[in-house]
Parts: structure tokens; sequence; C-alpha cells
């Protein structure tokens, strides 16, 4: 919560709880000092400030008990004049009374404090998760003025490209950022500490963690002096990779770190904690491009970061770096033209796409805490007209009104308090859970944790719903002279109230909303589970190689390695292919290059298409499973001093050889690349094969050119594929010895089944349709049980009525009708309402969708069936109370 | 706690009550410098909160320990002139001072049965 709500919060407290003049006489201090020592305690972290608060507020709490003990030194006046009614003894009486009262009704107890818990928990879950991934800035020292800068098409501002090195250095002149910085990822094997193993990091152009601006644990960071070309290769490193690696050492700086085979010095160390931008990094250098790459305008390959120089906004720096790039434009036509750029701030970058989901998740917690305080207070409301005698009594035997409702407010509040309680533990399970369930790469999941805020709202929602729902009609009630109410014996005008209909209808309408939505997530990840991904994709195993170091210092190292790992993979038992690729379907989109046709080369003022491309062994296709559909598949003939072929994807085909363009693709010589730099000099478009989704099961990115490693052997890492018989897991060890027999210091990664690849891509998709549901289905049972509870009750109520009906000779089905009517036209009203509410925001829903329609008629129609049939049931147990009445028995309790 | 009453009548002293009195006892301060002076002093084992300090010092008003003093200061700090400083009366130094002898009387006796070391002669 903002520090200075907070203060308010006190103050008020200090107001609400401690007698008038008390509170008074010393607030102004109070307050001054508590926010001195919230600032104190902030400076030491959240944690600290969490700490003092609950201290503080402690603190009043007893303080607020104990300035109402009699003091025996004092003299009685004393006491009336510092006192206020609420003395400690009747307190406990109160307490008492109250918690004995809820024992004596198990059943509505555990009804009311259960349905606080599940309304509660998940809000606080999914608040807390919304808090720590949407609302809590970026763990850097004013993270607010971060700003990512990227290219974009000037004709289409939302294709965004990643920006060259070359245009980074002039664009770093501007002066809205400062610094400004450009990193790249890379992973490269760490040897000479233990085994070989495979580091993530980050390679900056500028200094990253100057821009970052925290400081270092130990040692320094660098500065751009250390990203000159010929500076002394160093780096800074993680903490947990300085405790795993040095041991925690302070030593560690001025070590060597030896990363693929070169040796870098440790100048750093970052604090506990700190992550940029994912935890998995571990250590960040200086990117020393040599000059040939710091110059280039075609290797799209870094993420610019900046930060706003003081008084600067994002617009300005916008702006000036347009301005840069006009004669950057000019300058180098054929690759820059067309290309702008794109600022943003740089925590709406790392968030991406979860916005959406979350915010509807937010938004379907909280139709379920609306049909959890309906419930309530249908429930409360029929309790205190339950206990309009039994209040009446007390009155009329002496009990004043105020000590009445006094009472009453007391047992609000035990329930609220109980109700709360388990709210928050319910909330905190679910909050593990969710976070050991969600998908690794959920962005910010380290930032999240059960907010101070979080729990202060769940109380107070549980508070005020106990209070409001159970004290206002005590109140109305009590009003009542006690001798007409204790006269009253048929079912008095006050049980008979609109609210009640009113709220169960509410609760149908909204979980009718939330069933839609999760109705339609359902139908999103059924069509996503029956998209053609390209490929066959079971069973398989994959791994990941990088030959990077020293021990393959050329292509004819690698070729060597690959050809050998495979060959002796393929002695494997039970295995049917093997193959090596750069990257695997379903995993992204990967590296791209420029597609040039040689027989219409691209006029020199444009930039030719990018397209993905794949570095493959012959055998790629097979092991996959993607289907040739004309001309020839690849062979290791196909290289550098054989005959140079490419094979390309059908969209590929439809995109650069459009009908009624000319010639058939097949023939046809190309090149990739820029026409200076290019991946290989030519080569020919020997086969055409289907479409495989590059990207995930629900991205269009299918346009692919294939090439082996022969034709290019600079590409140094790759996934290797072995499709088998049987369970592949069961061939990893045996994989694994064979590839260390080869080469005992290769790190082999990401070991996991083609299943495995295929279930995690749509596991974001899986996991909101999930969670929906489960609040859908939560939202159901609490809407079913609502109904249930308001017919009962009409049920009890008129147990008189029904008494002379089938006294006057009605027979039960009649009766069951009766009551079954009653509650059905509840229902269809809520469903009717609901659909009109589903039809209204399930238009948010949109960018969510894949293949469905937002207002699908189909999951709409389930959704309301689904819902009438379960208040149907709801109705019927009731009814058949109805008709168990014996007349007789109603008609003499009278 | 009322003034009329002996100094020892108030015995034992609260932890919160003794800390304010030995801070108030060679200089007058404001709230939020008696919290830091009794948090420095005892290096964090008494972390007093905004309540229960005014807490006590409205009784310790009330008993007539310490006295509240309005003008401004001269000299050291720019303080808010809207801070009330505090000072111990005669009747609180008093106070203190028996609390303090009943604390060091307590402390001798776990001395003398080796419950703490005995005090090296200087």
């Amino acid at each position: 919560m903002p520090p200075r709500l907070t203060l308010h919060v006190f103050r008020a407290a200090r107001r609400l709880l401690l007698p008038r003049e008390v509170a008074r006489v010393h607030e102004v201090e109070a307050v001054q000092t508590a926010d001195a020592l919230a600032r104190d305690a902030a400076r030491r972290g959240r944690r600290a400030a969490f700490a003092y608060w609950r201290a503080e507020f402690l603190s009043l709490a007893y303080t607020a008990v104990s300035v109402r003990r009699p003091d025996p030194a004092l003299p009685d006046d004393l006491v009336s004049s510092a006192g206020s009614p609420l003395m400690l003894s009747t307190l406990r009486h109160d307490l008492r009374h109250a918690v004995r009262l809820l024992r004596q009704s198990p059943g509505f107890s555990v009804v009311a404090i259960a349905t606080l818990a599940l309304g509660i928990g998940a809000n606080a879950a999914i608040f807390s998760l919304v808090h720590g991934v949407l609302l809590t800035p970026l763990p850097y020292p004013d993270s607010g003025r971060l700003v990512q800068v990227l290219h974009a098409a000037m004709d289409d501002p939302s294709a965004l490209a990643n920006i060259t090195p070359g245009n980074f250095y002039d664009l770093e002149r501007a002066s809205t950022l400062r610094p400004f910085a450009a990193v790249s990822a890379t992973t490269r094997t760490l040897t000479g500490r233990g085994e070989p193993q495979p580091l993530a990091g980050i390679r900056s152009a500028g200094s990253i963690l100057e821009v970052l601006g925290v400081p270092p644990l130990l040692g320094r960071i660098p500065t751009s002096r250390d990203d000159q070309p010929g500076a002394a290769p160093v780096a800074v490193i993680s903490h947990p990779a300085w405790q795993r690696l040095f041991g925690g050492e302070a030593a560690a700086i001025g070590e060597p770190l030896v990363l693929d085979g070169r040796p870098f010095t440790v100048i750093g160390v970052m604090p506990a904690g700190f992550q940029f931008p994912t935890p998995d990094v571990e250590f960040w250098i200086p990117a020393q491009f040599p000059a040939q790459l710091r110059a280039s305008r075609t290797q799209f390959m870094l993420t610019g970061v900046g930060r706003l120089a003081d008084g600067r906004s994002v617009r300005e720096a916008d702006a000036e770096l347009q301005a840069l790039m006009a004669p950057l434009r000019a300058d180098h036509p054929q690759a820059n033209s067309n290309l702008g750029v794109r600022v943003q701030p740089l925590h709406d970058a790392v968030v991406g796409a979860t916005g959406t989901p979350l915010w509807i998740l937010m938004g379907s917690v909280a139709c379920v805490l609306l049909i959890a305080c309906a419930n309530l207070a249908n429930l409360l409301l029929a309790r205190a007209v339950h206990r309009r005698r039994e209040i009446a009594l007390r009155q009329a035997i002496g009990a004043g009104r105020g000590h009445v409702l006094r009472q009453l407010l007391t047992e609000s509040l035990v329930l609220g308090l109980a109700g709360g309680t388990a709210g928050l533990a319910t909330g905190y399970l679910f909050l593990v859970a969710l976070l050991a369930w969600l998908p690794a790469d959920t962005p910010r999941l380290t930032d999240v944790s059960m907010e101070p805020a979080v729990l202060l709202f769940t109380l107070l929602v549980a508070l005020v719903a106990t209070v409001l729902f159970g004290l206002a009609p005590a109140l109305q009630l009590s009003r009542k002279a006690p001798a007409s109410v204790l006269k009253d014996t048929a079912s008095s005008a006050s049980a008979r109230s609109r609210l009640r209909p009113a709220l169960v209808i509410a609760e149908i309408a909204l979980a009718l909303v939330l069933l839609a939505g999760a109705g339609l997530l359902l139908r999103r990840f059924q069509a996503l589970q029956q998209v053609d991904p390209g490929f066959s994709a079971r069973p398989m195993l994959t791994f990941r190689i990088g030959l990077r170091s020293t021990r393959y210092p050329n292509a004819a190292a690698r070729l060597a390695f690959v050809r050998e790992a495979i060959e002796r993979l393929e002695r494997l038992p039970g295995v049917v292919a093997v193959a090596a690729g750069s990257n695997l379907p379903l995993a992204g989109r990967g590296t791209g290059a420029w597609f040039n046709r040689l027989d219409r080369p691209v006029p020199p003022g444009d930039t030719p298409p990018a397209v993905p491309y794949r570095v493959i062994t012959p055998e790629y296709f097979r092991a996959l499973g993607i289907p040739l559909r004309r001309g020839r598949l690849l062979t290791d003939t196909d290289g550098l001093d054989g005959t140079p072929s490419v094979v390309i994807s059908e969209s590929a085909a439809k995109r650069f050889w459009p009908d009624g363009g000319g010639r058939d693709p097949i023939g046809t010589e190309i090149y990739l690349g820029a026409p200076h730099d290019r991946l290989f000099d030519r080569a020919t478009v020997v086969g055409i094969v289907g479409d495989v989704k590059l990207a995930g099961l629900d991205s269009g990115i299918t346009e692919a050119v294939y090439g082996t490693q022969s034709l290019m052997p600079w590409w140094s890492s790759f996934t290797f594929l072995v499709r088998a018989n049987g369970d592949p897991e069961l061939l990893a060890p045996a994989a694994r010895r064979h590839l260390q027999a080869l080469d005992p210091s290769l790190p082999v990664t990401s070991v996991q089944t083609m299943d495995q690849i295929a279930v995690s891509s749509v596991a974001p998709a899986r996991s909101s349709m999930l969670l929906l549901g489960i609040f859908a289905a939560v939202a159901l049972a609490m809407a079913a049980v609502g109904v249930f509870g308001v017919l009962s009750f009409n049920v009890t109520r008129r147990s008189r009525e029904m008494g002379i009906r089938m006294a006057l000779g009605a027979d039960a089905a009649s009766l069951r009708t009766l009551v079954v009517r009653d509650g059905m036209v509840q229902a269809l009203a809520g469903i009717a309402l609901g659909l009109l509410g589903a039809f209204w925001l399930t238009g948010f829903m949109s960018t969510l969708l894949f293949q469905v329609p937002p207002r699908d008629p189909l999951t709409f129609a389930g959704a309301a069936v689904v819902l009438a049939l379960v208040s149907a049931l709801a109705c019927y147990l009731p009814a058949r109370r109805a008709t168990r009445v014996d007349p007789l028995v109603v008609l003499r309790l009278e | 706690m009322s003034r009329s009453s002996h100094p020892s009548a108030q015995l034992p002293l609260s932890v919160p009550v003794f800390q304010i009195l030995v801070a108030l006892a060679d200089r007058d301060l404001h709230g939020y410098a008696i919290i830091q002076d009794v948090a420095a002093r005892t290096e964090g084992e008494v972390q007093l909160t905004a309540s229960t300090l005014y807490a006590a010092i409205r009784r310790m008003l009330e008993a007539g320990m310490i006295d509240e003093v309005d003008e401004p200061r001269h000299g050291v700090d720019r303080d808010d002139e809207r801070r009330r400083y505090y000072r111990m009366t005669l009747y609180g130094r008093e106070i203190a001072r028996l609390e303090a002898a009943r604390l060091e009387r307590a402390a001798g006796m776990a001395r003398a049965k080796r419950l703490l070391p005995k005090m090296r002669k200087a």
C-alpha cells in the first residue's frame, strides 16, 4: 500500500479505536513519528516496512484495550472521563456469546465461513499475481524512466525488429537517453570450474548495467570504455553464479571466467535478487564487436534499453530517435529503408501479452467474490429473520437496543474475522499452487508474493461484508416493538423482501458470465489441439548442443562431430531416424535473413523481405515427418563443395513466386543475407516441403528456407532429434553417454521429448483455461447454493401455507411445481441477464481467442443450459421437502 | 498513576516507561528522538512504536513523571516547531533512580549466585 495511504489509515484507526480525548491529544505527533519510523523502515526494504506497520497496528490495538482497563489507582470519575462504553469485561462477554452462537449453528457458520474463504482466497491470490506481474514497478532504481528501443517499419509501426549494431552506435548520440545500451542474449559453455556447463548471459553494446543503475555488490560494472574492440574482456556475474562458482569469496574479483574457451576477467558481482532480463541470466559482458560487426547495418540482433535523461519523456525520446534515423535511412538505403524506431516503457515490453489474460482473471475472481457476498448476504438475512423472535425476547426482558446491536455487531465481526482468516489461508495456499503451476517463462513470476495490501484488503472485505449484511437487517428488526414481533405468528411482512430474489438473480447472472468465459477458453484450447503442426511429432527425443569451444575451431571439425554423433545415435536400439537442425518446430521464429532471388534482384533502395532459415542435416525432413511436395529433398552433397541447394516451404514458395509471377521455384537460384554479406553465395531451390508451424500452434509463421550444414558450415549450435519406437526418454542416458564419449566436455542441454515441447507450447492457453474453469465451477457451485438456500428458506417460511393447501386437497406434484416455478423464474431471469452481460464482456477477450469468435452462440447456449440444469436441481430438493410437510403438524404448531 | 503517590509506589516500571525516562535523563527530546535513542542504546532490543510511545507518554504525563516543553529549540537542530519536547521532572528522576537501583540489586543477586560474571575491578 502506498505509504501516504497507510498513514491515513493509521490516523483513522487511532481515532476509531482510542477514546476521543486520548486519540486527539497526541494525534499530530503520533502520526508524524509513525511517518518517520515508516520511512526508516522503508529504507531497509519492503519486508522491514511491512514488519514495522504490523508492529505499529498491533501496539495500537493493544493500547486501545489497555487504555480502557480500569486503573485501580485512579478515582472513578477519571475512569469514566477517559473511558468509553466499550468496557473490557462486556467485550469479553459478547465475544464468548458470539462464538457460542456460531458453534451452535455449525451448518450456517461453516457455509458462511467457507463462502467467504473461497471468495476472498481467490481474490487474494489473483490480486497478488496481478500486482506482482503488472502493477509492481521493475526492480531497478527509478524504473519508470527505463525504455526499450526497437526498429519499427515506417509503414507498419506494429512490425518490430531488433536493432543493428551500426544503427545503434549512431543512435547512441541521442541526448534524451542517458545512458543507452543494446543487448543480445548468448549462451556460452563455462569450463575450468568443475563440470563444463552452459551459462546464459547477456552481451551489451554500451553498458546495460549502467543503464539499469543497480550498484554491484562487489567490484565494478563495465562502462562504455569496456565495449571498445581490443579492450580487455571482462565479465560481471550474478549472485547465484558467484556463490556456485566461486564459493561466495571476495577473491572472485580478478579471477578468470572461461567462456567458450575465452577467458574473461571477473570485475564485479551483482547483489542477490538482481536479475536482467530473466532470473536465469548469470553473466553480463561488453559486446566488444569486431570492427566489421560493429558497423553492420544488416545484423538485426540487438534490443535497445535506455534511461530517459532528466526531465525527458518517452515521447521526446521517440521523436529524437526518429529524427536520428532519417539520415541513416539516406546513408544506408538498402538496409535502413522503411526503418524507423519505437520507444516504449521497459515495463510494458517485459510484461508483454500477459496483461489481458491476467486482467480477465482478476475480473473473474471479482465476480466470484460478488457471488460470495451475495450468498453471505442471503445467509445473514435469513438468519436475522430466523432470530427475530430471540431478539425481541431479549429486548422484552430488558436488554437495551444498544446492547443488542452491540452483540449482533460482535457476532458479525467474529464471523468476518473467521472468514477473513480462512480466506487468507486459502489465498496463500492458492497462490503457492499457482506459482508452482504456471509456466516457468511467465514474466516476473519471481516478483509475486502475498502483498500486505492484499492482506488488509481481504480483512476489510470480510469485515465490511459481514457487518453490513449482518447488522443492517438486525437494525431494522430491533427497531420494532418487541411485543408485536412476539405476537406475530404468521410469516411476517419483514420476511418478505425483494432483496433476496434480486441477489439470487444477480448471482446467477455472474455465474453465467464466468461459465461463458470459461467455455470460450475451452473451445480455444480444443481448437489449438486440432491444429496441424506440419510434422508428425512423436515419439522423438531432442536435445541441444553448442559447438563453440576451442575444440571446434572450424567448419570441418563441426561437420565431423555432427556426422559422427548422428552415426553413433543411429546405432542405438529402437532408433528409426536421427537428424540435427538449428531450431525445432514450435520453438520460435528463430533466426531470419533477407531472401533474394538471383533472377529478380531487389531494387537497390528497397529492403529485401526477411524469412526464417534453418540449418539441417539431410535426414531432418524424414525424422520429423515433414512431407515433400515437389522436387527432391537435400543430401550431403548439397553443400558448398558440391551442388549448393536449398529446400523451401510451401508458403515461402507462394510468397516469393506468386501465381502468374513466371518461373517455377524449382531450379531458381537464390541467396540469403545482404548482397555484400551473404550467408552463402548462391544456391538452387531443389524442393518444396509442407509448411511447419515454426513459432507455436496459433502463430502463422510457416515460411522457411532449409539448407544443409555443409552449405552454412559456420553454424554452431544444433538441436538433435532422435526418432524412436517406444519411449524416447529411455534413450536419453544412452544418447548422452555416446555423445560424451565423443567429447566429454560437451554439455548436453534441453533434453526433452517432442511431446513435451508440443505440450509446453500450449501451456499458457491451458493454464488460463483451467484457472477460469475453476473459478467458473466455484461460481456455479456458489450460485447453486444460493438458489438452494433461498428456496429452502421460502419453503420453511411458507410451510403453514403448504399445510393448508395440502389439507384442502392439493397434491404433492402441484406443490412441488409451485416451489420449482418460484425458483426457476429467478434462475431464468438471472440467465437472461447473464447472457446480456456475457455478450458485452466477452468482447474484451477477443485478443485471447483463436479460431473462436468471442460471441460464440454454441458456448453461450451451453453455459445457459448448464446453469439452468444446476438451478433446477437446486430447486428440486427444497420442493421435495415442501411436500413432506404434515399438514396437521404445521397447523397445530402455529 | 497519580502524582500524589510516593515514587516507590510506581515500581516496578514497564520497559518502555523506564527506557523513556533514561532517554530523558540528560536532555529534553521529542517523540521520534526518544524512539531513536532507546533503539540505539539497547542496540535494537527495544523498538518502540508510535502507539506504545504516546500511550506511555500519556500515562507518564498524568503521573507527573515528565512534562511537556513547548518552546522551540535554539541552536543544534533545525527542528520542526510543532514538535513537542518532553522533560523529566524531579519526581520522574526519583522514580527512574529507584528503578535503576532495583535493577542493580537484582543484578547483584544474580551475580552472587553466579548467574552473571563478577564485575571486574577497573
